[in-house]
């Protein structure tokens, strides 16, 4: 009966491309979303727990100072605010966020190397403000907001996790809907060959098996498709965040694998509920 | 085989069938007839379980079939092979696979099915329709491919409701003969007809319904 259900399922499927192609989209949305979602999440988590409070707040120095000159200011610091985490961006990591920044120094960058780049230090505290003292250093060109980005991301995670938990669920539940309308046009189309297989014998799985097919095949479709756009996403946000100075998103094999588990079992559910209603209607009457 | 115990079948409070009192031993061959409207395909429906009766019992092969759920259903039906009188054929299989499809649902083997299907066509004299679909059949075709898918997998109860109406003179003598021959190796056969010739081309046992009533019970002519 597997080849029943496997036949049969794709002339259904053959039948009504454009439904299926929409209701695979409609589905493949939601979960696309949640999906990436849950990556930027789990992207930020150990960002926001690994802050502990604290800002980074960036320092540029005069780009005339010698490597020595920095290292004593930078041992004069630390020693004047132990508290301080004071770090130096590599002159090669500092080129390539100007580079980003400012696409047309790709060619001075290019040209000239890390030489002319002046030195950006990173200090990071709890009283980002005290940092706001050094720009009356002779030494320093400019000090960056006293606002942390990982406060900023802290707030933006805070808020699209509810916005994002409630669209995914609403678009979720409309595609389970859409699935269900799906599942019940396709009954009523072929009733007269479901009731000819009820009468000749046929089982419930028997009748249920080519639709589960192919709302499996929907469903597997509609994953595939949302993972594809999680990984397109998070591609084109790592390039974002790298020229913020901050680490790039990977995509878990977890999240993929669940959001292919989300987009097969949503319209599979459906699909059995839709089917046992249908059944128990048909012998009812 | 068969028993019917005070069966009653009303459609908005439209009786059709009043207290029906049937019993059919296994092995008989009996015919079921009766005026257009007298109940005939009501009771093979209330026998195969299409239909729910208002009141009374209806027992088939020792289960009984009016207080059956949904899930037993399908193990009854599998028992019987139903010959009906629209043919009920599946539109989007081949000949051949309308017949397979039954059996398959038997567990029978994929090629096995194909073998036993291809056979009943041949004894029906259908083997050379078997990739066509049924609309591209004509009605007496169609009516010999429903015959063939109940015949296939040799049930021990066929229920045939006007199972020659479709067919000529010939081939109605041909299954009568084919359904004799089932009856013969131990299978009961009920028909429902109204075709008087048919009644008498056997000397069966026949029930004559009459306004929901069996009217008479015995060979035929009366």
């Amino acid at each position: 009966m597997i080849r029943h259900a496997i036949f049969e399922g794709i002339l259904l499927l053959r039948g009504r491309t454009w439904a299926t192609l929409s209701l695979a989209i409609a589905l493949a949305v939601p979960v696309a979303v949640g999906g990436t979602a849950l990556t930027f999440g789990l992207w930020a988590a150990p960002l926001l727990r690994g802050s502990g409070g604290a800002v980074t707040v960036e320092v540029l120095l005069r780009p005339q100072r010698a490597a020595p000159e920095v290292d004593a200011w930078l041992k004069a610091q630390r020693r004047k605010h132990p508290d301080w985490r004071i770090r130096v961006v590599p002159a090669a990591d500092l080129s390539r966020r100007l580079s980003r920044w400012f696409p047309y120094l790709r060619p001075l960058l290019e040209a000239e190397g890390t030489g002319f780049v002046p030195s950006l230090v990173e200090v990071t505290t709890a009283r980002p403000e005290a940092v706001n003292a050094l720009k009356r250093d002779s030494g320093v060109l400019a000090v960056g907001p006293t606002t942390s980005l990982h406060r900023s991301l802290e707030r933006t995670s805070a808020r699209l996790r509810w916005l994002v938990g409630i669209t995914t669920a609403i678009l979720l539940l409309s595609a389970g809907l859409l699935a269900g309308i799906w599942i019940h046009l396709e009954l009523y189309r072929h009733a007269d060959e479901i009731a000819i297989m009820r009468l000749v014998g046929a089982t419930e799985s028997t009748v249920r098996g080519p639709f589960l097919f192919a709302v499996l095949v929907t469903g597997t479709v509609s994953g595939i498709s949302a993972c594809g756009m999680n990984l397109l996403f998070a591609r084109w946000l790592s390039g974002l965040l790298l020229s913020l100075g901050l680490p790039a998103i990977r995509t878990s094999w977890a999240v993929l694998a669940l959001q292919i588990l989300v987009a097969v079992g949503v319209p599979l559910l459906v699909a059995t509920i839709t089917l046992a209603r249908h059944a128990a209607l048909e012998i009812e009457s | 085989m068969i028993r019917l115990r005070g069966l009653e079948k009303a459609y908005n409070h439209r009786r059709i069938l009043r207290g029906l009192d049937v019993h059919i031993e296994p092995g008989q061959f009996v015919f079921l007839t009766g005026h257009s409207g007298a109940g005939k395909s009501t009771l093979l429906k209330l026998l195969y379980a299409a239909e729910k009766p208002t009141s009374g019992e209806v027992w088939v092969n020792r289960m009984r079939v009016d207080e059956m759920g949904g899930s037993e259903l399908p193990e009854l039906r599998r028992t019987m092979g139903v010959i009906f009188q629209d043919f009920k054929l599946l539109k989007r299989k081949t000949v051949l696979e309308n017949i397979t499809f039954v059996l398959r649902l038997h567990g029978v083997a994929t090629r096995e099915a194909n073998r036993r299907a291809y056979l009943t066509l041949k004894r029906l004299g259908l083997q050379h329709r078997q990739s066509a679909y049924p609309e591209a059949l004509s009605g007496g075709e169609q009516q010999r491919v429903a015959i063939a898918r109940a015949l296939a997998y040799q049930p021990r109860l066929i229920l045939a409701d006007e199972p020659t109406g479709n067919l000529d003179a010939e081939l109605a003598a041909e299954l009568m003969s084919l359904l004799c021959d089932i009856n013969y190796q131990g299978a009961t056969v009920l028909v429902a007809t109204h075709d008087h010739a048919l009644l008498e081309s056997i000397p069966a046992r026949t029930l004559v319904l009459h306004r929901g009533v069996i009217e008479y019970d015995g060979t035929w002519p009366p």
